[in-house]
């Protein structure tokens, strides 16, 4: 196995941010992989984290709704309008977390690439987050979204997880 | 401070290696000033002037009664700190992870038939397809 590929976090203009990953998948089956409950389930969010509801109603004007729950009874909760859909290779939708720590409603824009290089089939999936003002995107930024700084701080991941137990 | 000033304290804070090994060190317990300074090349007040940040980051606390003042860590500033590592950008990192490995499993010729059974769509013809050619 080689290391899982990187994980590209920027931000672009006044008000967004620009999530790129790369995956070993025609579109097709990453465009499924993000708008079938059953397989969403089985990816979104971090392992510690359960996707306890996931309705979606895939079409332009149809509503989504997903409720996490994590470690310690966390909950998390957002839901939206898909703006746009076009499989394999677009979603647009407008979301909005229960406890709008974003700060007002997001935009969401996936896109799906594909790419075929040496008989090998690959999909970029470029997500581009529109908040509602530069200073809402700039405190999203503040929890953990900066590339520059999750870079930096890479090594910290370690320090820290071995810190776990301390207390 | 303000939840994310006190983050971006610590972090400053943590940025440089010798504050890191002191606290790595303070993860066993409690040390004085004396103690922190022996493994590292450097005077007592070069290593009491890294203390002095961490202090201000809120990532080590000094008791003020005890003569020698020894240093120990601030835990639930650690954990913010570490919640704050396992934050958004983990989120999409450890999907994306979940995510190759799902990727894998339905690509896998193997599991070929389960797409029939879920009948999705007829994509699922021409993957296995796709399994088998590759």
């Amino acid at each position: 196995m080689t290391d899982a590929p990187t994980l590209d976090v920027v931000r672009r203009g006044e008000d967004e941010i620009v999530i790129v990953r790369a995956l070993a998948a025609p579109r097709t089956l990453v465009y499924e992989a993000y708008t079938t409950p059953a397989l969403l389930e089985r990816w979104l969010g971090p392992r510690t984290w359960e996707l306890a509801t996931c309705d979606l109603d895939v079409r332009v004007g149809g509503a989504f709704r997903y409720e996490m729950h994590g470690p310690d009874g966390a909950v998390m909760t957002w839901s939206g309008t898909y703006r746009e859909v076009d499989p394999p290779t677009r979603l647009v939708t407008t979301e909005v977390f229960d406890d709008d720590w974003t700060g007002g409603g997001t935009i969401n824009t996936v896109d799906l690439t594909e790419h075929v290089v040496g008989g090998v089939v690959t999909t970029t999936v470029t997500t581009t987050v529109r908040y509602s003002s530069s200073a809402a995107r700039d405190a999203a930024l503040s929890t953990g979204m900066s590339a520059g700084m999750a870079e930096g701080y890479r090594r910290l991941d370690d320090l820290l997880a071995a810190m776990g137990g301390a207390s | 401070m303000a939840h994310s000033d006190r983050l971006d304290a610590a972090f400053a804070a943590l940025a440089d290696p010798t504050r890191r090994a002191i606290i790595a060190r303070l993860t066993l317990g409690e040390a004085s000033v004396t103690e922190l300074a022996r493994p590292f090349a450097m005077s007592q007040p070069a290593i009491s002037k890294h203390l002095k940040v961490l202090e201000r980051a809120g990532l080590v606390s000094r008791r003020r009664d005890a003569q020698r003042r020894p240093c120990r860590l601030n835990a639930p500033a650690l954990r913010d700190a570490t919640e704050w590592l396992d934050g958004y950008r983990q989120f999409w990192a450890e999907s994306y992870e979940r995510l190759d490995e799902l990727l894998a499993e339905l690509q896998s010729p193997a599991d070929a038939t389960d797409h029939h059974e879920r009948g999705t769509d007829s994509g699922a013809e021409n993957r296995a397809e796709e399994g088998a050619g590759s």
